[in-house]
């Protein structure tokens, strides 16, 4: 069993998820990376993650299609943080309403990422 | 031999036309030859260049994440240069690895905010990457010079500015686009001074992706709403009614009213909306009395400010139009009936005979 | 010289057929080179847009999708999550279903959760009416999409129902099997938004094709040349129409045709004019044309745009049965609408639509292949009367041939320097080869079925929409993956 939390990073820009998973990983997480939904979804059920970092607008399933899918489909409980450009009322009132934990806008502060999963996994 | 000669005596006997039809058979054909040469070439070119950028672009980012992250981590006195990584200041000697070097760099700070840019902004102020961007601005070629503002405006340059608002009427509007979005990225609000300086309109694009920056500054002080209200350009009027409804400044109700009897139709419009989204009860009467001067557009958009906040006073006028040929205004008409006074509108139900009447009646009572 | 009537008007004759072809290169030269300037300032501007503003407004238009289907069950759940997957937010997708026949629409109910709604909305364009009615999705995720069931009308009557439905101040119509990158609709309404003198009323899109192409769960995987030469040629046919021809038009304002495979629209406009017409097999042509009219005739400035940007795929004819079938259909459309506005032809009142694009339509592209014909039919009775001058003939053939072949070639010059989407080893020679072989295997085909729309046009009044039998846009990927 490991010790080191897991998470699944749902991201299709490869240098935030190059950076992030430098990072992460510093800070002793577990990351496994996705660059669309759906491989995300695959992340997800074999790996079990402590905790969903996802983009909202991505290829193939959407973030909050991802969401939709983690609560109602799997049925979990893993906290969901979601990030999408500039803060939209609307999709953040929509992925909260399909179950997510926290939304963050990009550009994204790292440390205030960081301290955000800290406080989901807490 | 003797054929082909035979040939050439045949051919000097055609009459002109065919002639010069034949010439140009033979032109088209080495054309086609040398055509399918060419293609091959371009295509075996771009396969390669592409397969390069690919690599390379990797490289560059690699490079890029190692040295924004380490330097993130052990740097404290914000002195970069000499942690440049080696890589990357070679490269900046050929002009495609530039491109693809300011790209990455460029894709990277689009997603990270915070103190993690530093070291990036370091890297563009100290190299030659900055000389080339401000070169740029010089440029007789429009797309350069756009070029040029872009970078500069991510990586925050004010020293430019003074020729920057020089493009801010540039004949292009692209040019003109980058330089507004440089004052913005640099200036936040202030830097919509600009507005006062257009000749040129302001398009819907461009409008949207002013609102969608200034929307990420954490500091809201708008200043100059007023000028840009009675602006002669219109679509500054636009983008200060869409700047008073993003940021709910209430204050410029007076000059929104006076905007409704402006010479411009989507002035007056925009205006209605804004007016009906802040709940204006004045614009409501003025409306009212000046219902019939108003044309279709502006009827719906006034049952919808209706529908709203309906008072009592309304009854009488909506009373009116609940049967009208129009089905937004029937429908608003309805709608505004219902809450104001529900047992006549119930009433309306039975006495009703025309079924499209009756239609629209189930639907607005069912809601 | 001997100048008997017929000797003369043989030579007339002549004259009359040198003209032509001399125009018709000129034309395609002078397009061309329209085509060229307007592709590299495109490429330029577009270098260094930045969409994601756009994405994210609240501000937006709304967009609406507006797919037709009829008997679309092998795909429907597919091609429906495509168009769910816009990077847009203020849009919605609008399935009619236009009275099908299979379980188009219980697979639609099961695959999206959707449950039957009350949807009242005004009708200013007359359609047939609702079958089981409106529907929408009870997963939010889900909420974009509106699926409407009405009796079966055909293609335009089932646009006009989307039309009278949505809510939105642009729509976006599409033929329901056609795959939309993601990127389709920031990049439609762009033109829209951009516009500050002119208004623009319609915006053309791209149509390519996908067959053979490895397409998964909706989205473009990989582009691969096809194998088949009916398949080829078309690939072949449709960058020289779109990168030469249409980025020509556009830049006149001349274009008279907005694909119906994927087009986007002012709404109000479209109703104004009173929405697609259900009589004739062109409309998407036809449309366009009336709505350019209307705007001439209210005297506002207005545009119509192009975006080249490769965006919807979508399966081409795989045989020549359904291929004649479906350019039968596009010949008698064209005749239709030319036939329905010829009072827009040589009419000063319509500027560049009435004294350019209209006569061009006319002679180049509706009259042509009649006027093939007939040079075909003279050279029979040329070489059945002996009177053929084999060196004339054969210049000239090899004119035409040499010309086509040259041709194809500027079109795959374009391509590798727009949008490149044939990159493998190896296409580069097998397009070389099509346009070879095209002119002389293919083009036959395309004359047939341009001569029976004619014919079917002004004597057979049974024809409407052939069907072409969906083989579904998944194929090749299942056997593709299999065999790697």
């Amino acid at each position: 069993m490991s010790v080191f939390k897991k998470i699944v990073l749902a991201e299709d820009n490869s240098a935030l998820s190059m950076l992030l998973k430098f990072k992460l990983e510093k800070e002793k997480y577990e990351l496994f990376i996705a660059e669309d939904g759906k491989s995300a979804i695959e992340l997800i059920e074999i790996h079990q993650p402590d905790i969903i970092l996802t983009d909202i607008m991505m290829p193939y399933v959407s973030g909050l299609e991802l969401t939709s899918y983690v609560r109602n489909t799997l049925d979990k409980k893993t906290p969901i943080l979601v990030f999408s450009a500039a803060g939209q009322e609307k999709i953040v009132l929509q992925a909260f309403d399909l179950g997510a934990n926290d939304f963050m806008c990009k550009p994204i502060s790292v440390n205030e990422l960081l301290i955000r999963i800290r406080r989901l996994l807490a | 031999m003797a054929r082909f000669q035979d040939l050439l005596e045949n051919y000097e006997q055609y009459p002109v036309l065919i002639q010069v039809i034949w010439v140009f058979v033979v032109v088209l054909f080495f054309s086609i030859l040398l055509g399918i040469l060419l293609l091959k070439g371009v295509r075996v070119n771009l396969r390669q260049k592409e397969k390069f950028i690919y690599s390379y672009q990797k490289k560059v980012e690699t490079c890029l994440i190692e040295y924004v992250y380490y330097e993130h981590e052990r740097n404290t006195n914000d002195v970069f240069e000499k942690s440049f990584p080696r890589e990357i200041i070679r490269g900046l000697s050929s002009r495609l690895k530039r491109k693809i070097i300011l790209a990455t760099m460029m894709k990277l700070k689009a997603e990270v905010s915070g103190e993690m840019t530093l070291p990036i902004h370091a890297l563009f102020l100290k190299t030659r990457l900055f000389d080339f961007a401000k070169e740029k601005l010089d440029s007789d070629k429009w797309h350069i010079v756009a070029l040029g503002i872009k970078s500069l405006s991510m990586f925050k340059v004010n020293s430019v500015s003074n020729v920057v608002m020089k493009h801010v009427n540039h004949e292009r509007v692209e040019v003109r686009r980058e330089a507004q979005l440089y004052f913005v990225n640099l200036f936040e609000f202030e830097g919509l001074d600009f507005l006062t300086k257009i000749n040129a309109p302001l398009s819907e694009w461009d409008q949207i992706q002013l609102l969608a920056i200034l929307n990420k500054f954490e500091d809201q002080k708008i200043t100059g709403v007023g000028v840009w209200l009675s602006a002669t350009n219109t679509s500054v009027i636009l983008f200060a009614l869409k700047l008073c409804r993003m940021y709910n400044l209430f204050e410029f109700k007076e000059a929104i009213l006076a905007l409704l009897i402006h010479d411009d139709k989507e002035v007056k419009i925009e205006a209605i909306k804004l007016l009906s989204y802040f709940q204006v009860p004045e614009a409501k009467e003025r409306l009212k009395e000046e219902y019939h001067k108003l044309n279709l557009e502006e009827r719906i958009i006034f049952f919808k400010m209706l529908e709203k906040s309906p008072v009592k006073e309304d009854l009488p006028f909506v009373l009116k139009y609940i049967q009208d040929l129009n089905f937004q205004i029937n429908v608003s008409a309805l709608k505004v009936l219902k809450i104001l006074d529900v047992e006549k509108f119930k009433n309306l139900k039975k006495a009703t005979l025309d079924q499209k009447s009756q239609e629209i009646i189930d639907f607005v009572a069912y809601k | 010289m001997d100048s008997s009537p017929l000797d003369i008007s043989i030579y007339v004759f002549h004259f009359l057929f040198i003209v032509y072809t001399v125009l018709v290169i000129l034309s395609y030269i002078i397009l061309a080179a329209i085509s060229a300037k307007e592709s590299i300032e495109y490429v330029k501007k577009n270098s260094f847009v930045n969409y994601s503003e756009i994405l994210n407004s609240d501000v937006a238009p709304s967009v609406s999708i507006i797919a037709p289907a009829y008997n679309e069950s092998l795909n429907i759940v597919e091609n429906v999550r495509s168009l769910l997957s816009c990077h847009y937010v203020n849009y919605d997708v609008i399935i009619v279903n236009d009275g099908s026949t299979d379980d188009s629409l219980e697979k639609l109910i099961d695959a999206y959760s959707l449950v039957k709604v009350r949807y009242l909305f005004d009708q200013p364009i007359k359609t047939k009416e609702l079958r089981e009615g409106v529907y929408k999705s009870t997963n939010p995720a889900f909420d974009k999409l509106i699926v409407v069931d009405k009796e079966n009308g055909g293609k335009a009557d089932a646009l006009n129902l989307g039309l009278n439905v949505s809510d939105s101040k642009y729509v976006a119509c599409i033929d329901v099997d056609c795959l939309l990158l993601e990127d389709a609709i920031q990049k439609m309404i762009k033109p829209f938004l951009e516009a500050t003198e002119k208004k623009v009323i319609a915006s053309g899109g791209v149509i390519r094709i996908a067959n053979a192409c490895i397409i998964k769960d909706g989205k473009l995987l990989e582009v691969n040349f096809p194998k088949k030469l009916l398949e080829r040629a078309q690939v072949l046919e449709y960058l020289r129409s779109f990168l030469l021809g249409r980025m020509a038009w556009s830049r006149l304002n001349g274009l008279l045709i907005i694909s119906g495979a994927f087009g986007m629209f002012d709404k109000k406009v479209m109703i104004e004019v009173g929405g697609y017409d259900t009589t004739t097999v062109g409309e998407d042509m036809e449309i366009v044309v009336r709505m350019r009219k209307y705007m001439k005739d209210t005297n506002t400035q207005y545009k119509v745009a192009y975006i080249p940007d490769p965006l919807c795929w979508t399966e081409a004819p795989d045989s020549y049965k359904i291929l004649t079938s479906q350019r039968n259909r596009w010949t008698r459309g064209t005749i239709e609408t030319l036939k329905m506005h010829r009072d827009i032809g040589l009419n000063p009142k319509y500027k560049s639509l009435g004294m350019l694009s209209y006569p061009y339509w006319y002679v180049f592209e509706r009259m042509a292949p009649l006027i093939e014909i007939v040079g075909i039919v003279y050279l029979v009775f040329l070489i059945l009367t002996e009177r053929i001058r084999w060196e004339f003939a054969i210049a000239i053939f090899l004119a035409a041939y040499l010309f086509t072949v040259l041709y194809s070639l500027v079109a795959m010059f374009y391509e590798e320097f727009t949008f490149r989407q044939y990159k493998k080893k190896g296409t580069g020679i097998k397009l070389v080869v099509t346009a070879i072989l095209e002119p002389l295997i293919f083009h036959p085909f395309i004359l047939y079925a341009a001569l029976r729309g004619n014919f079917d046009f002004y004597f057979n009044k049974k024809k409407k929409w052939g069907k072409m039998t969906r083989k579904g846009l998944s194929k090749m990927s299942i056997n593709e993956l299999k065999q790697k």
